[in-house]
């Protein structure tokens, strides 16, 4: 690894994937899983809007190339020198990964595989941005089904409702104070607790994608960016 | 639960609360609201709020119950402070002096919309209703429940 890459180092492999990678096989099954629950997803729709797409079935091919890459062992290691966003890291992965499909396919030939690649290669910023918009859904839906859970398991669940149709559906406190049987003081208090309890559940899982904490908001700001 | 609803959709384009549900993933320290708050639950926060409703925004000694929390208060006065009070916020030489306008600049338009119907901010209705009632469960009464009726009212 050289310097430059040590200093890219990303956090989040000294926090909850790198904790598990020590683990060992248990902890690596974890990591493994939290990859295809938060990424199979995303991935498949960046897939759906390429020329790829023709290469076969999109689930097949998503669910193919993350089963291939996560069983390698020096997978993680190499995003760790790589300093990227995992979420980047892994639509890397995904275009060396069809390259070996197309090469497997005998219809192609060597002529067109590089005419092929050196067009995806060309422009890796703007594929980024594609898997951004994408991930940016994902990632936020992921969070809710977070939080909603450690609401859940607090008896929490009127306040997570109550986020929901406040922030979700656009309705008043007011109203939400109406159909729930609480004042609309009491109500304001149940969506902060909720609103924190997804906060905290979004930053965990861009932390995972190694985001720096420093960073939090502007990933944050960025994914609103993409997403406008 | 009776409102069981897909939390975001995964597919389609764009949607107001994908934006909604990622600013509120931001952190949140740097809101002027909750610097207010942070404020208002340091040790000496009452002591602050007294002495910050001690005396109006042009500096005058008022008794701001009486001028925010009935209908008696005069609502020409309000009109006039809430434009000092929004100066005082944005304006302000150090962050006390700011928060200070914060608190009038709110209190004021919770006077106007609970006692006088009246709508002093052009700014989205929802968005004021919020920043009132996200301070109202925090601030004693009867500044909390002043806040609280405001949001109802502008909401």
């Amino acid at each position: 690894m050289t310097e430059r890459k040590r200093e890219h180092f990303p956090p989040t492999l000294n926090t909850w994937i790198g904790a598990k990678l020590r683990d060992g096989t248990l902890g690596r099954g974890e990591v493994n899983r939290h990859v295809m629950e938060a990424y199979e997803g995303p991935l498949r729709i960046y897939l759906l809007g390429t020329s790829w797409r023709t290469l076969g079935e999109p689930e097949d091919i998503i669910n193919g190339f993350l089963a291939d890459r996560l069983d390698r062992e020096e997978f993680f290691e190499k995003w760790r020198g790589s300093g990227k966003r995992l979420r980047h890291w892994l639509i890397n992965a995904l275009h060396f990964y069809l390259k070996e499909l197309w090469r497997r396919d005998k219809r192609h030939d060597a002529a067109s595989l590089n005419a092929s690649a050196d067009e995806v290669d060309d422009a890796p910023g703007v594929f980024d941005r594609e898997l951004d918009r994408s991930w940016a859904r994902s990632v936020v839906s992921a969070a809710c089904r977070d939080a909603q859970a450690t609401c859940q398991a607090d008896g929490l669940e009127d306040h997570w409702r109550l986020f929901l149709r406040h922030h979700m559906d656009g309705v008043s406190y007011r109203q939400c104070a109406v159909e729930f049987g609480v004042d609309p003081k009491r109500c304001a208090v149940m969506v902060r607790t909720a609103s924190t309890r997804f906060r905290e559940a979004m930053q965990e899982r861009l932390r995972k994608d190694g985001v720096p904490e420093v960073e939090l908001d502007a990933e944050l700001a960025h994914l609103q960016e993409v997403i406008s | 639960m009776s409102h069981e609803h897909e939390t975001i959709s995964t597919s389609g384009d764009d949607d107001p609360a994908l934006h909604t549900l990622l600013e509120i993933a931001r952190s949140q320290e740097t809101r002027p609201t909750v610097a207010l708050l942070n404020r208002l639950k340091a040790a000496d926060g009452l002591n602050w709020l007294c002495e910050a409703l001690a005396r109006d925004c042009d500096g005058n000694a008022v008794d701001a119950e009486a001028l925010l929390c009935t209908p008696d208060g005069d609502v020409e006065f309000l009109r006039t402070q809430y434009g000092v009070a929004k100066q005082c916020f944005h304006g302000a030489r150090n962050s006390e002096e700011r928060l200070r306008g914060l608190l009038w600049y709110l209190l004021i338009m919770a006077a106007a919309a609970a006692h006088h119907d009246e709508r002093l901010s052009s700014q989205p209705a929802g968005v004021i209703s919020n920043a009132l009632l996200e301070l109202a469960p925090d601030l004693a009464d009867p500044w909390g429940d002043l806040l609280a009726s405001g949001a109802l009212a502008i909401d």
